[in-house]
This record gives structure tokens, C-alpha cells and sequence, in this order.
């Protein structure tokens, strides 16, 4: 018998909003037919996976926190894949790259250094906390989770992993194995080894109906306490500071969970792929909470335009010299170390961070209020530009509402607003942090419309 | 002295042993004598800088040299050296800052650089219909991904899911990427070493080695027809194989297999249910005088894995291609990258195509590989110390011994040999201790092929 079985249900909604869906075909349907040729060309050609191919739609161009379709229009994008901080097609991240590629250094073999990888690893050392001083860098970001996480492997020499269940930290085996989400690793037979998890903090889904923060707190450590005493010997602890959807763990959380990795020697490894370098109004989420062994960066470190990601550790995990644990082939990539630097000098410049806890505590006051008015909106949380509605059909069940979610996502982005679902019914807002006032406003409105217009 | 020399190996020896496989080190003694030897105040500082701020590392820092600029087949330092460069990390298959393809990344940049993965774009669909008619249609299904290690991550999950095994199939001393599946299929140890129990399933087989092989019959034209046999018996014996995963030729100590080795596996493969995964990464995209290596053998894979070149030296780039029966996971996520379908990687590579069409490449490794060979060979008829020379294409290597009765490998000469050509302005990668890898970019000129082999053998008379 097959030890790897495929399951026939309906595909999971954990991760994002997914492309078979009847909605899904009503909005294609209204497509043009341009787009649908291309459309069809895209699925002839590229293997089909639920939540990239068949796409939704073809893009032309994308600039500062919107993208274009085919036909022009214009949708500010609240999810971007996360790449889009210092927002999209940023120019002065064109220029300098374009300048790179003029100054004829494109890429270095790895036994060679170049300068602009050596100054983004330097500024890196100066955002980040004090004692995070040394920079591995990868292209993508579950390569970076796989280079934190083995460099705890050899630094502990202990194997084991600790988690949440839910989280995403990527996408090659043992990214998949740290993250909690059954559409990485179902059907894929055994995964790499020794990789334990536990709940996430969830002050409104809490499971014992506690209202109190400290005491659901302690419920959620005891969970730790319970694998660790019998699994003390774990390697790493991964974790967003703040969850995708996004629940905003308490300080005193992430104060209880230092304690418990110092205790055990454990990697504290923070996954801030998504929310480093800003979004949380804050240069790092860490910097809301505790200082972790190993920050993980991705996404927005390559400009919005390469693909660029990384680790910055503290100067004691200096020890492996004798190693490889990163050894990919665009480690020090100079093109992709000069996207990430103009972005940097670009958030910097204009005060992104400040925007975004600025236009993150506007938005969050827009939704609070609406969803006085709309008892379908749950719960609001959020920390920056970082914010989650919770759609429920009962707001004492707290029963997720999918459907109307799916629905609200199809209205505003025929409203030009385009925004992710994940768990099924949470609307992520994660716009670029260049955003406006005046487009703030736009969201809140064409959210606003959607939620008058869609019954329950 | 650069002070980063002051840290310890921090290990035992028996990880420099074995580290010694996958290149040369940065902690070996004619090491320090270069960088003793490096004057230039600016390259000391950068090199300096470099190791303070980046986590220390086998391979890479601290580095060698600071580059400032690179052209075509050459790199130049900040102090102005300048070196041709026949490593590359396999990344400079079409020269390095090749302008036609420059000249398209820019005017991506203009139109769209990033695409979100629910949507797509004209340049990643163009290219992905570009690869498959490269393959004559026979792999037209795609997936993209950054890098090659996590290409080979969703080469791995569609093969579970597609035969509903899981163990892999790879063979020892090969490299498939740095996270911890591929490291697991890969048979490396070093990189194996101290992570714990790695994943479920990873079985080896020794892979063909025409020189120094136990089971190589070199009085056969198809001497390694044993490798396949014991292939063979393994897949046998475990049962429930799902996926055999390997270089068509393997890049770093450069081994060709006979026809025939890759004709028997496609059969085995097939009657055992195995899918067949050739890893192409670093020799995909023409390093061997056809598009994919699989070409010259007469056979097709199930999947195929490129990178590297693939983004023109520019851009990082993956792919998998695989057949359209294999289109089956649309309820998963294989991938499930930021960078699916970069436009800008994928603009990169369509250029690096059409300039490979353009400009005769192919033709163009099949003349120069003819030269490389030629010299090559006159070289081991001259220097006793050269026990062998194997190659196709652009991709060679060149192993050292202390005899050539006993084949007692000479890891010392080669790095005095590497050294030397380091300082005469040539670079590249020593593999398995004692065989120099060669991989000139494919558009290296006749004259430059010529100086770099010059360099070559002049370290070859200084040091016999
Ligand atoms: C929190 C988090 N970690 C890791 C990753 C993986 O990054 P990448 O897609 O660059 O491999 C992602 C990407 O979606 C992410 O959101
Ligand atoms: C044969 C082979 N496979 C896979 C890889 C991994 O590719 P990347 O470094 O892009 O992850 C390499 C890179 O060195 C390689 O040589």
C-alpha cells in the first residue's frame, strides 16, 4: 500500500484564497478576452498548484502600492506577497539597481566578497538590535529558515524544533515541517524529524473563553512547558513575533517564552520575512517584544524587485567557519544587496516607519469603528501595516464566515482594492508602507461598501 | 596579517577531510600566504569588513578578493587585477554583464519587476513556454523558483505525490542544494554532518567514475554498465523507491557516463515505477554543447531542474520541468515561492536564449570544447602529473596525482597550482581535493581560452 495517500478533499483555505473556487470563476468570467488567452497560455504551460496557477489575473505593471492589470486598471494591493514595503517599482531601487547593472557587477562567485553586499550587511547590524551583528544572506526566505534553523542544529548539536501550529516559515521540507499548515506536508509522507508544535496565542479564538491576556498567556506557555519537559533538548524555537492573521501576542508572551529558551539553551529564531524592515511600525516586530538569537529577513530585503533574503545573528553563533550551512549559489548577490540597500536608505529617508505606525493606527481606528457597524467583522487586529478582520456570521460563535470573506475579496477588487483571505476568513491589510492618507481612505470606503452591500 | 585568521577551525580534522570534496577551503596554508600577499589598503579593508559583518563559512567568507567589476569571461578586483573566470559558480554561462542581456533586465525594470503569485505575467509564461519547446515539448509543464536548492524541493514533493513513495534514489559525493531535503538526498557528508537524523529514506549508490572507480571496466567501451547493475539490485532491494535524482554529468569532478549507463536507467526507472530527476542546475543552458545534458543521451527525464545560468548571470532563476502527465498537484503547493514568476528573471533568461540563438552559441562550446580538449590532452602527454582528463562541452576537469601507476591523489599540487594561476589572473574551483574543475564561460573567445590555458600550463611547469 501506497504510504502517501492524497486526499480528495476540498482544497485547504489555510494559507490563502484559493483558485477553483465558483467565485473564482464568476470573476474570470468577466475578464476580457485578451486576458483570458493569457490566462489560458499561463495554465497550459506552468504546473497547476492551488494557490498560484490558474492565476486570477494578468499583471502589466505595478507601482507604489498598486498594480495594473492587462487593461490598466488599478488595484492598491494589500498583500503584495510582501515584497512591496518600500512599495512597488520603487525608483530610486531602479535606478540604483540599474546603476548596478551598469557598473558591471551583477553577481560574484561565492570565494569572492563585493562592496554592496558588505554595505547592506553593515546597515543591517546597525537596524537591528544591538546584539545581532552577524549577516548570512540567501535568495529566498524558507532558504533562510533553513539557515537559521541548521545553524542552531550545529551550534546546540540537538536536532529538535519548535513551533506554531498555522504559521508558514516556507516552503522546502524543513520549512515545511516548522510551519503548521497541513497544505505544506499532507500527502508528502514522513518529513524531516523531531519538529514539534504548539498553539499560537489567540486572545479572541481562545478555546477556554478566557478574557483575561496574562491568564490565556499562561495556557499557551503551558503548552511549551509540556513538550519541553519531556523534549528539552530542542534545538530551535521559530515563530513571527506577530502571527500572519495577525493575532499581537502580549510582551509578557514573548518575555515568558525568552525565559524558557534561555532556560533550556534553546534558538530563539523570529521569522520576520514579512515583518522586518518596517511594517509593523517598528524597523523590527522584534523590537515590540524580545531580542531573539536569530532573525530571519526576506521578502522586502531585495527592493521589491530581487529576490533576496537572509539571517542576522549575534556575534557568540559566530562559530562556523568550518560549515556551510547556508552555500547558495546567490549568497552574496551584489544586484540584489543593492535593491535591498536603496530600499533601506528609501524607508529611512521618508519616514516609512513612522508612516506605518501612523497609517497602520488610522486604518486600525477605520475598521474599529466599522466594525461597530458591521457586527459580520469580529475582531480587528493589527499592529502597523500589518491588520487582519476576522469575518464571522455570529459574533457570540465566532463561526468564520468563508463564503462572505471570498465574497468581500471579489467586490473590492472589483473596487480596486486587492487584498488576501487566509485561514478561510481573515482579510489581511498589508499595504505598501508609502501608503496615504487619502488611500487609506480608499480602503476603508471600498471595504465599507462591500460590507453594505453583501448580506450575510 | 588579517586578524580573522586568529579563529580557530573549531573543528576536528575529520571535517576538513571531507570538507576538501566540495571545493577548496579558505583555511588552508597556501590560503593565508594570499592573503598575506594582498597589498592593496582598500581590497584589505573590504576584505576585512566582509569578515566582520558576515557569519564565517567553509566556502565562502572570509573571501578571497573583493571584485569591483566583471566583463564577458573576466573579473576584476578592486585593486584592479583581473581574473578569467572558469568557475562562476556556473552562474556565467553567457560571459558575466553579457549587455544584450543587461539591456533587457533593464527595460523589464521599466515595465514590471515583481508580480505577486496570484497573478501572472507575459515574460514568465513566455519563458516558460520557450524551455518547454527546448525540451521538443517533451517537459512542457513549469514551476519556477528562486534558487536551485528549492527547485529541487518541489522536484522532490511532485514525485511523492506522484507515486505515492518517499524514499530517493541519489548518489554519493553529489551536491543537490543546501536545505536540509536536498542535503538529505545529496550524498555529501559534510554537509550531513552534526544536523541529526536527516530525512526518512535518502538511499545511495556510488556514482560512475571512469578513473578510479571499484567496478569501472576501462577495457569496455560501456565500462560502467556495473553501476547500473548495482543501481539496479538497489532498487530491487528497497522495494519502494520513488524518485532517482542525479546529474546527468556530474559537474564538479567532471564524470560522463556512457550512453548506454543512462539508456539502462531510463528502463530500470521505468519498469521500477521511478520517476527520473536530472538535476541540470549547474550544466543545464549549453555548458555541454546542447541545451540539457539529457540531450546527448537519447533518453528524456521525468523532470528536469535548472538554475543557475538560467538567469543569465543576472537574475537568480530556477525551474522544474516536468512531463504533462506529472501534472497532477493542483491541490497543493509544491512551490509556493515569493519570486514564482519573476518577470524580471524571467525577461533575464529570455534574453540569455535569444542571445544564445543569436550568436551561435552552441556551435560555439562544440569548437571551443574541440580546443580545451586538444590542449588539455596535450597537457597530460607533457606533465606526468595529470592522471586524467575528462570533459564534454565547456565543462572540464582535470585530476592530479603523485603517480600515475598508483593514481595517489596530489591535493597539495593542485592548490599550489591553483594558487599560481590564482596570481597569474585565472580562477577556478578545485574539487574533491584534487581535480581542477574548468567551466569558462560559453562565449569565451578563442584568444582568451588560449591565455587561460596558458596560465594553466605554465603552473603546470612551475611546479613539475
Ligand atoms: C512568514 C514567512 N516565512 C517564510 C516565507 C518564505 O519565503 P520565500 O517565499 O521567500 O521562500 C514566507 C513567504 O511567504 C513568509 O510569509
Ligand atoms: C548540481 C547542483 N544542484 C543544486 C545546486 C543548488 O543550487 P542553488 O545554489 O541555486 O540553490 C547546485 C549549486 O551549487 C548544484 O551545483
Amino acid at each position: 500500500m501506497s504510504v502517501i495517500q492524497i486526499t480528495n478533499d476540498p482544497i485547504s483555505r489555510e494559507q490563502g484564497d484559493i483558485n477553483a473556487s465558483e467565485l473564482r470563476n464568476r470573476y474570470l468570467s468577466g475578464l476580457d478576452a485578451q486576458t483570458r488567452d493569457w490566462i489560458e497560455a499561463d495554465a497550459a504551460v506552468f504546473l497547476h498548484q492551488a494557490l498560484s496557477t490558474p492565476v486570477m489575473n494578468v499583471l502589466s505593471k505595478t507601482e507604489g502600492a498598486c498594480i495594473y492589470d492587462l487593461r490598466g486598471n488599478e488595484y492598491l494591493d494589500l498583500h503584495g506577497n510582501g515584497v512591496h514595503n518600500a512599495g512597488f517599482s520603487n525608483p530610486e531601487v531602479l535606478t540604483a539597481v540599474i546603476q548596478q547593472l551598469q557598473s558591471q557587477l551583477a553577481f560574484t562567485p561565492r570565494r569572492y566578497t563585493n562592496i554592496p553586499a558588505i554595505r547592506l550587511a553593515q546597515k543591517l547590524v546597525a537596524i537591528t538590535p544591538e546584539p545581532l551583528t552577524r549577516v548570512l544572506f540567501c535568495p529566498g526566505g524558507s532558504e533562510a529558515i533553513e539557515m537559521a534553523v541548521t545553524l542552531a542544529k550545529q551550534v546546540t548539536g540537538r536536532w529538535k524544533t519548535l513551533s506554531y501550529w498555522d504559521s508558514y516559515h516556507g516552503n522546502g521540507f524543513q520549512a515545511a515541517s516548522i510551519g503548521g499548515e497541513e497544505h505544506f506536508t499532507g500527502g508528502n509522507g514522513p518529513m524531516v524529524p523531531g519538529a514539534f508544535h504548539v498553539e499560537f496565542p489567540n486572545y479572541y479564538r481562545n478555546p477556554w473563553g478566557l478574557t483575561d491576556t496574562e491568564a490565556i498567556d499562561e495556557q499557551y506557555i503551558r503548552q511549551l512547558d509540556v513538550i519541553l519537559q519531556r523534549h528539552p533538548d530542542v534545538a530551535a524555537l521559530v515563530a513571527e513575533p506577530i502571527s500572519a492573521t495577525p493575532v499581537v501576542p502580549s510582551r509578557y508572551y514573548w518575555e515568558r517564552v525568552r525565559e524558557c529558551c534561555d532556560r533550556h539553551g534553546i534558538f530563539l529564531i523570529f521569522d520576520e520575512i514579512i515583518e522586518g524592515l518596517g511594517r509593523t511600525g517598528r524597523w523590527f516586530a522584534c523590537e515590540h517584544y524580545v531580542i531573539p538569537d536569530v532573525l530571519v529577513l526576506g521578502k522586502s530585503l531585495g527592493g521589491g524587485v530581487l529576490p533576496l533574503a537572509g539571517i542576522v545573528t549575534k556575534e557568540q553563533f559566530n562559530v562556523v567557519s568550518h560549515r556551510s550551512i547556508g552555500h547558495y549559489t546567490h549568497e552574496k548577490n551584489p544586484l540584489s544587496a543593492t535593491a535591498g540597500l536603496a530600499a533601506i536608505h528609501y524607508l529611512e529617508a521618508h519616514r516609512l516607519i513612522e508612516n506605518a505606525a501612523a497609517m497602520g493606527a488610522y486604518l486600525l481606528e477605520g475598521f474599529r469603528d466599522m466594525q461597530q457597524r458591521f457586527p459580520v467583522i469580529g475582531h480587528v487586529a493589527g499592529k502597523g501595516l500589518h491588520i487582519g478582520l476576522d469575518l464571522v456570521t455570529d459574533s457570540a460563535t465566532k463561526e468564520r464566515a468563508i463564503f462572505y470573506a471570498e465574497q468581500v475579496m471579489y467586490a473590492c477588487m472589483e473596487n480596486g482594492v486587492a487584498f488576501k483571505v487566509i485561514e478561510g476568513n481573515v482579510a489581511t491589510i498589508r499595504p505598501a508602507l508609502t501608503i496615504t492618507k487619502t488611500q487609506c481612505d480608499t480602503i476603508l470606503s471600498v471595504f465599507e461598501h462591500a460590507f453594505n452591500k453583501i448580506k450575510l | 596579517m588579517l586578524n580573522f585568521w586568529s579563529d580557530s577551525m573549531g573543528d576536528n580534522k575529520n571535517t576538513a577531510k571531507h570538507l576538501v570534496e566540495e571545493g577548496d577551503l579558505n583555511v588552508s596554508g597556501q590560503r593565508k600566504l594570499w592573503h598575506d600577499a594582498l597589498t592593496d589598503d582598500a581590497t584589505r579593508d573590504a576584505l576585512q569588513r566582509d569578515a566582520d559583518h558576515f557569519l564565517h563559512q567553509a566556502l565562502s567568507t572570509p573571501c578571497l578578493d573583493v571584485l569591483a567589476s566583471s566583463d564577458g569571461a573576466q573579473l576584476t578586483s578592486l585593486a584592479g587585477k583581473t581574473y578569467i573566470d572558469f568557475h562562476g559558480n556556473n552562474v556565467h554561462q553567457l560571459g558575466y554583464n553579457n549587455s544584450f542581456v543587461i539591456d533587457r533586465v533593464k527595460q523589464q525594470l521599466d515595465i514590471l519587476a515583481f508580480c505577486p503569485r496570484r497573478f501572472t505575467n507575459l515574460p514568465a509564461i513566455e519563458l516558460a513556454e520557450r524551455l518547454a519547446a527546448l525540451t521538443e515539448h517533451r517537459l512542457n509543464r513549469v514551476l519556477f523558483a528562486p534558487g536551485g536548492t528549492s527547485a529541487i524541493g518541489m522536484a522532490l514533493k511532485l514525485a511523492r505525490i506522484h507515486t505515492g513513495k518517499f524514499k530517493t534514489l541519489a548518489m554519493y559525493d553529489s551536491f543537490h542544494g543546501a536545505s536540509m531535503d536536498s542535503i538529505s538526498l545529496g550524498g555529501e557528508y559534510v554537509f550531513q554532518q552534526g544536523l541529526g537524523p536527516l530525512m526518512a529514506g535518502s538511499v545511495h549508490v556510488p556514482p560512475v567514475d571512469s578513473y578510479r572507480g571499484m567496478w569501472f571496466n576501462p577495457n569496455d567501451q560501456d565500462g560502467d554498465m556495473a553501476y547500473a547493475d548495482y543501481l539496479e539490485y538497489v532498487l530491487e532491494k528497497e522495494g519502494d523507491i520513488g524518485v532517482l535524482v542525479a546529474e546527468t554529468v556530474r559537474s564538479t569532478t567532471v564524470h560522463v557516463p556512457s550512453q548506454a549507463y543512462w539508456r539502462r536507467i531510463r528502463e530500470l526507472c521505468d519498469q521500477h515505477g521511478v520517476l527520473l530527476v536530472f538535476d541540470e542546475i549547474p550544466i543545464g543552458m549549453g555548458r555541454t554543447g546542447k541545451s540539457f545534458a539529457y540531450q546527448h543521451y537519447g533518453i528524456v527525464p521525468d523532470m528536469l531542474v535548472l538554475g543557475k545560468g538560467l538567469g543569465a548571470g543576472i537574475m537568480p532563476m530556477a525551474a522544474m520541468l516536468c512531463k504533462d502527465e506529472l501534472n497532477i498537484a493542483a491541490q497543493v503547493s509544491l512551490g509556493h515561492f515569493t519570486h514564482e514568476k519573476s518577470p524580471l528573471g524571467a525577461a533575464a533568461a529570455l534574453a540569455g536564449l535569444d542571445y544564445m540563438d543569436a550568436h551561435g552559441v552552441l556551435p560555439h562550446v562544440d569548437r571551443m570544447g574541440q580546443l580545451m580538449a586538444n590542449r588539455l590532452e596535450a597537457m597530460k602527454a607533457a606533465y606526468e602529473a595529470i592522471g586524467d582528463v575528462r570533459g564534454v562541452g565547456l565543462l572540464w576537469g582535470v585530476e592530479l596525482v603523485k603517480d600515475r601507476e598508483t593514481k595517489t591523489p596530489d591535493p597539495v599540487l593542485a592548490e599550489r597550482v591553483l594558487y599560481h594561476c590564482l596570481g597569474r589572473g585565472l580562477s577556478f574551483k578545485v574539487s574533491g581535493g584534487n581535480v581542477l574543475s574548468l567551466y569558462p564561460p560559453l562565449v569565451i573567445s578563442e584568444q582568451k581560452l588560449h591565455e587561460a590555458l596558458d596560465i594553466l600550463e605554465d603552473a603546470f611547469r612551475s611546479n613539475s
